[in-house]
């Protein structure tokens, strides 16, 4: 079932890996129709995620990352619609399987930790429900079977005295500890691929590191294709291996993150990078800003969408919109007038 | 000088479910603590009736006629012989079948209606809540009236008839429940985890709604014995021999000068139960539903 597509996967574009990825988005486009308007929210999204690679996608509030993330998972909130492109995983499109089909990926295949992890567990079921639930499910494994695979599950992410929190009901955990049964029960399934979606913004900074570190082991162990939501460019730097900086439901740039900390070339990356508060800003007083909102899309119009909040706009990115171009190997960019001034870019690379 | 003994041994307790957690606030009341015991025993009497009253259910006789109470007649006997904590017995039967029957076919009706219009939104909903605004502008009380003149009253009839009328309450919760609930984070969770609709529907949020779906049961418990006490006192509902209490008034209303008794027995069954799943309810109310304080 799982490889009648195989010739359909294509190979990597212009990324160091050499096998093929393990999940590749191309072209995605969803939209909402709301009563008066559509909101395009995203446009053409195109990445890939390799087999032990760890993707990040930043970008402001209402850029697409989240609605990105749900789609890859079908889950695109009502009335949101998946308008175009495809969703390749394991050589098959997402998209176009059936509903059953799409189900036995969520949570098996394809690990997903929400935003919120204190509102994520079932307040009225046991810790050891939720695992019974998607072992048994995906896995068919018996109760007495899910008891021992989850003992072995919270053992691995951190969790003190597994076998006594398996009985215990969400409210009864601090939000570190729901997090790491909410990455448990992402994992307990053993997928390819991890999504998380800004799994760290409900926690406080210290519990944050250790999270993201744990995020980090069970990558590297099991080998797995992650993405990481978020729009913390700290975050980016220290847990990723490469970063896609969305705008408006499109790529901006894309690029191994340490390239894009050393040479941002986007007006928008090097807009973002500078906004990274650092301890020598205190002297200025003030926290550097990219003026203006980012768009809520609701025209499909020819032109950059960062055009009217960028400071190098020119004609051309008012009438065109840029497509996405490598530039070097890996490092791919949708701008008509990248910053190449080295001056503009150290200050922001100095993160 | 005092002596400050420290407990050191660490307060361990079992994790405490929701359901443990609503028990203790429930077991603070001590009004629905006793309510809920009166309310038990006059369950229990329901279902053990046959075995506990003293004659059968239309023993006759004829040679006492409005006794007082006696050692063969506790409570005495009514204008044809017939004991009257016999049929205080039996009739605790009839109403706790149309009192617990009529909110259980309420239920049945409205529950899946309101959580199918809640959970799938869209079409279904619009024609959901149609049906509710439809029942909601027919008057509950002629609706039964309406039945039980053409379809005949019986127990079940009369449980039947009053829970249809029952249905738009359950159906209104239930649709209001799964709509607050359909988006929580932990549903979306669920769904990201690749449980099945129909699990998520069942084992993820009735769980949840659970609780003032129960709070609103035990409060028609009341109403429903209020309304068919109300029915048979009318002549319209349960009809002889079936024992009754609102049956029982009404037979007895034509005595009340000189035998009483006749008319506070019933009258004060029914009050009984009324105030005690009244009270039940209030209780749950705040154990179950601590928003609706």
């Amino acid at each position: 079932m799982t490889d009648d597509l195989a010739g359909a996967r294509v190979g990597p574009e212009g990324t160091g890996a050499g096998a093929a990825p393990l999940l590749e988005v191309r072209g995605l486009r969803v939209a909402f129709p709301l009563e008066r308007r559509t909101v395009y929210a995203v446009q053409g999204l195109t990445f890939e995620v390799h087999a032990g690679e760890r993707l990040g996608i930043v970008g402001e509030s209402g850029s697409g990352k989240s609605v990105s993330a749900q789609s890859i998972m079908r889950m695109v909130p009502f009335p949101g619609k998946v308008t175009g492109g495809q969703v390749l995983f394991e050589g098959r499109d997402l998209l176009g399987i059936p509903d059953a089909a799409i189900r036995s990926v969520r949570g098996s295949k394809i690990g997903m930790v929400p935003q919120n992890p204190l509102s994520s567990l079932n307040p009225v079921i046991t810790i050891e429900a939720h695992f019974r639930e998607v072992l048994s499910r995906h896995l068919g494994l018996s109760r007495s079977e899910a008891r021992v695979r989850a003992v072995e599950l919270l053992g691995s992410v951190g969790i003190p005295d597994p076998a006594q929190r398996l009985h215990e009901y969400a409210h009864r955990l601090s939000g570190g500890q729901r997090q790491r049964v909410i990455i448990a029960l992402a994992i307990a399934c053993r997928p390819r691929v991890l999504i998380a979606d800004e799994p760290t913004t409900a926690l406080d900074v210290t519990i944050q590191a250790q999270i993201l570190q744990l995020f980090d082991e069970l990558v590297a162990g099991a080998n797995l294709g992650a993405v990481l939501i978020t729009h913390n460019l700290g975050i980016v730097a220290a847990h990723c291996d490469r970063v896609v900086v969305m705008y408006a439901g499109r790529v901006m740039e894309t690029a191994p993150v340490v390239e894009l900390f050393r040479s941002p070339s986007h007006p928008y990356t090097v807009g973002l990078l500078r906004c990274v508060p650092r301890v020598a800003m205190h002297k200025a007083r003030v926290f550097a800003t990219i003026p203006g909102l980012p768009p809520q899309v609701t025209e499909l119009r020819d032109g950059c969408p960062f055009a009217p909040r960028c400071d190098r706009v020119s004609e051309q990115c008012r009438r065109e919109t840029p497509a996405l171009a490598d530039i070097a190997p890996g490092h791919a960019l949708a701008c008509w007038n990248p910053v190449t001034d080295a001056a503009a870019r150290a200050e922001a690379a100095s993160v | 000088m005092t002596t400050v003994q420290v407990q050191l041994e660490p307060a361990k307790r079992a994790s405490t479910s929701f359901w443990h957690a609503a028990w203790y606030r429930y077991r603070r009341n001590r009004l629905s603590v006793v309510a809920g015991a009166v309310a038990l025993v006059i369950l229990v009497v329901a279902v053990v009736a046959p075995w506990v009253a003293p004659y059968r259910e239309a023993t006759i006789d004829l040679t006492h006629v409005l006794a007082r109470p006696t050692w063969h007649h506790w409570l005495g006997t009514d204008e044809i012989g017939r004991d009257t904590l016999t049929r205080l017995i039996w009739g605790d039967q009839t109403s706790m079948s149309v009192a617990i029957g009529a909110p259980l076919v309420g239920a049945l009706i409205g529950l899946p209606l309101g959580i199918l219009g809640g959970w799938f939104g869209g079409a279904l909903d619009w024609v959901v809540l149609r049906l509710i605004e439809l029942f909601t502008m027919v008057p509950t009380i002629l609706a039964a009236l309406l039945f039980i003149t053409v379809f005949g009253v019986s127990v079940w009839k009369l449980a039947l008839f009053i829970g249809i009328t029952l249905w738009v309450g359950f159906a209104r919760l239930a649709r209001a429940q799964y709509l607050a609930l359909r988006d929580r984070d932990f549903v979306q969770a669920a769904r990201a985890g690749g449980v099945p609709t129909w699990r998520i529907i069942l084992v993820h949020i009735l769980p949840n709604a659970a609780g003032p779906v129960i709070v609103y049961f035990v409060q028609q418990i009341p109403y429903t014995i209020f309304t068919a006490a109300g029915f048979s006192f009318l002549g319209l509902g349960i009809q002889d021999p079936t024992p009754d209490w609102g049956k029982m008034i009404n037979d007895a209303e034509t005595y009340l000068a000189t035998d009483p008794l006749l008319v506070f027995v019933p009258v004060v069954a029914i009050a009984l139960a009324c105030l005690s799943f009244s009270f039940v309810g209030d209780g749950l109310r705040d154990a179950l539903d601590p928003t609706s304080k």
